[in-house]
């Protein structure tokens, strides 16, 4: 960083906050949220997980906040600010994707197999998103199947698709999203 | 979806903001205190060794030979390496020097050759597991009080910082103890030295994965 960090506004305003300036530090803090909240916004949503997005600004923030003294005043803000984010934004990758209740392709019953609504819910707004990149005919068969809970002989019904076709079909179908929700992890923890 | 921000996070900020007014940012992990608490460990560490197993009789006769010079400079110079390593590991932006490791890291391989040369030791030498049980045993008590300073930071990599952790208080224990230690060949030092100041190490890699995220 060659950047004069006086000639940086927002290295300034932790200046001044270090030195016990709260209004300072009030104001500092709004600005690092907007910044935090734009450059996350893609990358949630990316992973099924826009909604999500501030209450990690808030994590990241909080973390700002409590290791603040391993800032270096003498260098510029913002790269120290984007290690901390990026920390908390890998730890959060890594806890989103290791949950249970993601798509599996062995597994015919309902996809959430948690209890509560709230997780079923989330798990329902993740999966949103991937789904809309698939075929329309392959969403409306995991849709019917997984979040609707149909048997296969309704869905066959339904679409006028006899029970094999049904069943190979969705197999597929779960394959792709497999596959789509493991990439996005692989690309959240590479950047 | 909007990017509009939500009262809490404003309301998270006010909360902060007056955190930040009754109590200012933390003071006391300064560099010279850091420095002073790593110097009482070393004498404390000497302290312990002299008291316990005595210094080398020799010492100062021996410090003029090459062979002691190698050793204690090896654990001297990795002590040295992984103290800097611990501090900048440490903090989010400051990287970790690679050429630090130059040094420490010539004298191992030296002796690796040498040792290969002069291939005069057995497994069995009794002297050599009293340097790796006093090495480590030092070393553990002091990678607690390490661990105790790095869970304060934010360690970007934790199993580095205590991995860099305990090579430091290995290294400062193996200074110590290479004030006592009778045995200067080559062998020695690649059979005992080197596995002593690596087991701490490793233990403060494994402790560090679970114990130094934040």
């Amino acid at each position: 960083m060659t950047a004069n960090p006086h000639n940086d506004s927002l290295t300034a305003l932790m200046h001044l906050a270090l030195a016990g300036d709260a209004t300072a530090y009030q104001r500092l803090l709004h600005a690092l949220a907007q910044l935090l909240r734009h450059s996350l916004w893609h990358k949630m949503r990316q992973i099924g997980a826009g909604d999500d997005t501030e209450d990690l600004v808030q994590d990241i923030l909080i973390a700002l906040h409590n290791k603040k003294h391993t800032y270096d005043v003498s260098q510029p803000l913002l790269p120290w600010v984007r290690a901390i984010a990026h920390y908390k934004w890998v730890d959060y990758v890594r806890l989103k994707m290791r949950r249970p209740t993601t798509v599996d392709v062995d597994d015919i019953t309902l996809l959430a197999d948690a209890t509560d609504i709230a997780a079923h819910n989330s798990v329902i707004k993740d999966v949103t998103y991937f789904l809309d990149q698939l075929p329309p005919q392959q969403a409306e068969l995991v849709r019917l199947a997984k979040l609707h809970g149909h048997s296969m002989n309704e869905i066959s019904a339904r679409m006028q698709l006899s029970v094999t076709a049904v069943k190979v079909s969705l197999h597929r179908a779960m394959h792709k999203l497999k596959a789509m929700a493991h990439s996005a992890q692989i690309k959240a923890e590479e950047e | 979806m909007s990017l509009a921000p939500r009262p809490s996070t404003s309301q998270l900020i006010a909360t902060l903001s007056s955190h930040m007014a009754t109590a200012p940012a933390v003071t006391y992990f300064t560099p010279v205190l850091f420095g002073t608490v790593i110097l009482l460990i070393l004498i404390l560490f000497i302290s312990i060794i002299a008291l316990e197993l005595g210094l080398r009789p020799d010492l100062l006769n021996a410090l003029g030979h090459l062979d002691y010079i190698n050793k204690l400079a090896l654990a001297a110079l990795t002590a040295i390496g992984a103290i800097w390593a611990m501090w900048r590991s440490a903090r989010p932006t400051a990287l970790v020097a690679k050429l630090a490791w130059m040094a420490p890291l010539t004298i191992a391989l030296a002796s690796f050759a040498q040792a290969i040369a002069q291939p005069a030791l057995t497994p069995n030498d009794q002297s050599g597991w009293a340097c790796l049980a006093y090495v480590t045993g030092l070393s553990l008590p002091a990678l607690a009080l390490a661990f105790c300073y790095l869970r304060q930071m934010a360690p970007l990599k934790p199993a580095w910082s205590g991995f860099w952790a305990g090579l430091a208080c290995s290294g400062l224990a193996a200074t110590a103890y290479a004030l006592h230690c009778p045995n200067d060949t080559a062998s020695y030092v690649v059979m005992w030295y080197i596995p002593a100041l690596l087991l701490p190490a490793f233990i403060g890699s494994i402790a560090g994965r679970y114990l130094l995220r934040w």
